[in-house]
């Protein structure tokens, strides 16, 4: 008997929705889990998937997508890439793997829940499927970071990062704990699928990966590539969840979970996306800016999809385009000379052509950021390595968990130029919060009680959480004295790379 | 500077660079005749963007390729696209809106 195709059978197949007789519907399905807008089931039900998958094809593509990725991975074994590669490519790989395998993992339990929990059929649908997709980009980058062990020990990382009290994991698993786990299964859906989904990922898991392949990581290049392949399917969840949400008159609601959502996930892969491309990719591989990038997959390619499904730009969209220019040569910064609180290698990527091709991608580069590094580089000169490293804290926004910094550009004019560290503050009942900017505040005050009992890494060592002491805070954070870190080139950057440290002493 | 108004309509798949991105791209151009196809190189991805609407046929794929070509192989070299999708039982559909 031939087969029936699946467009022949699918509509049939996905009508699973019945009149409960033993429960009531809210039982079942309460609202504040399935749908707070009080949407009706008649319009749930009209969900149309726009990418239709059955299972029989699912398991068969996602098994060929397995075999390429990892035949290309055992094929390159041998090559030993990762022992020739630079310290650069070192502190990227350790950059995306540490933080980015088990929050891939922890997102199938979020595509779970709206598996369970939503009322439209075809959105149960594919979020099984996404799932499933979600397991599998937790295990493979697992596997892939597993290999790295046995040379660096940094790799450990993959697994353990997520269960310590890391201020970046900190800051991370706030802003996924918000977009992904802790609301009602079409808000989640609404900022994980579409407001991060369809956009971030693309730069991470694309972009990233030209540089990859520039640089000779066919392993790597593959394996983010494979991944973006599902994220673009179950991505598209989002899109009629916003039709309906529209069609139903919860226009406002829809655009704000896109505002909040986009937001919280730009300040990380801003930190992430950012330094990885504009600093840790060796610069005869780095196919654009992160500028570029960003332009390319979020402002155009993103943004068309806002505004084609009736939606606004963000509010904030100016000073995110300002933002895209700027935040995250602040954090790069503040990662390296904090360097001894991140479990990685970190470097400063500032050699002459380095900054040349920085001051090019971002004119104005080295009248603002150009002189931090300055001050950095004639202290490594002049010995005194000590003073590399702030005596202070920094301040640490009570949203995106990221450093509070000077923002060229924006702020009070010092010397002729703008560069200013504005903090936005908020007194909220008998307490004061910090925030990086104008959005992460926003944010907050769209939902205080959501927000103002976590208490960022700066809040924990103030109210006695962290043990005093250097040692103490390094523990909390899950550093044994090894799994601090310190500059990935030994501070030879100053010089040069291609210069090492005896030929310079000549 | 490109702004969300600049990049018009064009919309299409962005393919991982090699055999399925090459036949892709000449399926589109045989699939949506009459209408300019764009392509844009980068080191690991093709991007492939017609105005408007955009449409790959499992089919014509193949005959390119000489063997059978079907949604999941298109799926497994397709990290992301530009516009909305539609899949349909003989290919696929990217739209503007
Ligand atoms: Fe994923
Ligand atoms: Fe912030």
């Amino acid at each position: 008997m031939a087969l029936l195709e699946m467009h022949e059978w699918y509509d049939l197949a996905r009508d699973t929705n019945w009149t409960p007789g033993y429960v009531a519907e809210d039982e079942i399905f309460p609202p504040e889990l399935s749908d707070p807008f009080g949407i009706s089931v008649e319009q749930w039900e009209t969900f149309d998937e726009p990418y239709k998958v059955c299972y029989r094809d699912y398991v068969e593509t996602q098994r060929d997508k397995d075999i390429g990725a990892y035949s290309v991975k055992s094929a390159l074994a041998r090559a030993d890439f990762f022992k020739k590669a630079s310290p650069h490519w070192k502190a990227l790989l350790a950059l995306h793997f540490s933080p980015i395998g088990f929050a891939e993992f922890h997102s199938a339990s979020a595509f779970a829940r709206m598996t369970r929990f939503s009322r439209a059929p075809g959105m149960r649908n594919m979020a099984t499927f996404g799932t499933l997709d979600e397991m599998r980009h937790g295990q493979i980058q697992m596997y892939f970071a597993y290999e790295f062990i046995k040379q660096d020990r940094v790799f450990d990382w993959a697994h353990k990062s997520s269960k310590t009290e890391n201020w970046i994991i900190i800051s991370l698993r706030h802003a996924l704990d918000d977009v992904e786990h802790t609301r009602d299964a079409i808000s989640a859906a609404i900022m994980t699928n579409f407001a991060f989904e369809q956009c971030f990922t693309n730069l991470q898991f694309i972009g990233l990966s030209a540089d990859a392949a520039k640089a000779g990581d066919h392993t790597f290049a593959t394996m983010l590539q494979s991944i973006q392949t599902d994220e673009a399917r179950h991505a598209q969840i989002g899109t009629p969840l916003i039709q309906i949400m529209i069609e139903n008159g919860r226009k406002a609601e829809a655009q704000q979970l896109v505002d909040v959502g986009f937001w919280r996930i730009w300040k990380q892969f801003s930190a992430l996306s950012g330094i990885s491309m504009d600093y840790y990719t060796p610069l005869e591989f780095r196919e654009h800016s992160l500028k570029e990038f960003m332009h390319e997959w979020v402002v155009d390619q993103f943004g068309r999809n806002i505004k084609a499904l009736g939606l606004d730009l963000p509010w904030y969209w100016d000073y995110f385009l300002h933002d895209i220019e700027t935040f995250h040569h602040c954090q790069q910064i503040g990662i390296y000379v904090y360097r001894a609180t991140q479990w990685w290698r970190p470097i400063a990527c500032t050699s002459p052509a380095e900054r040349d091709w920085l001051e090019e991608k971002y004119p104005g580069w080295n009248d603002t950021y150009g002189k931090c590094w300055d001050v950095v580089a004639d202290n490594i000169r002049e010995g005194r390595f000590e003073r590399t490293v702030p005596v202070v804290p920094p301040l640490i926004c009570n949203m995106c968990g990221l450093e509070v910094t000077g923002v060229a550009g924006v702020g009070r004019q010092v010397d002729g130029r703008t560069w200013n560290a504005t903090n936005f503050h908020l007194d909220h009942e008998g307490r004061r919060y910090h925030f990086c900017s104008e959005p992460c505040k926003w944010v907050f005050e769209l939902e205080p009680a959501r927000y103002q009992g976590h208490r960022s890494i700066i809040d924990r060592v103030l109210d006695g959480t962290v043990p005093p002491g250097p040692d103490g805070f390094y523990e909390y954070m899950g550093q044994s004295f090894e799994e601090r870190g310190v500059c990935g080139y030994d501070y030879q950057w100053i010089d040069g790379y291609d210069m090492p440290r005896a030929a310079a002493a000549e | 500077m490109t702004t969300a108004d600049d990049a018009g309509n064009l919309v299409g798949p962005v393919m991982r660079a090699g055999e399925i991105a090459d036949a892709v791209l000449e399926a589109i151009q045989e699939d949506n005749e009459g209408r300019e196809v764009l392509t844009e190189a980068h080191a690991s991805y093709l991007r492939i963007k017609v105005a408007d609407e955009c449409f790959v046929r499992f089919e014509t794929v193949g005959d390119v390729l000489g063997r059978t070509v079907t949604r999941g192989d298109i799926e497994s070299n397709m990290p992301s696209f530009a516009g909305f999708i539609r899949t349909e039982p003989d290919g696929i559909r990217f739209v503007a809106r």
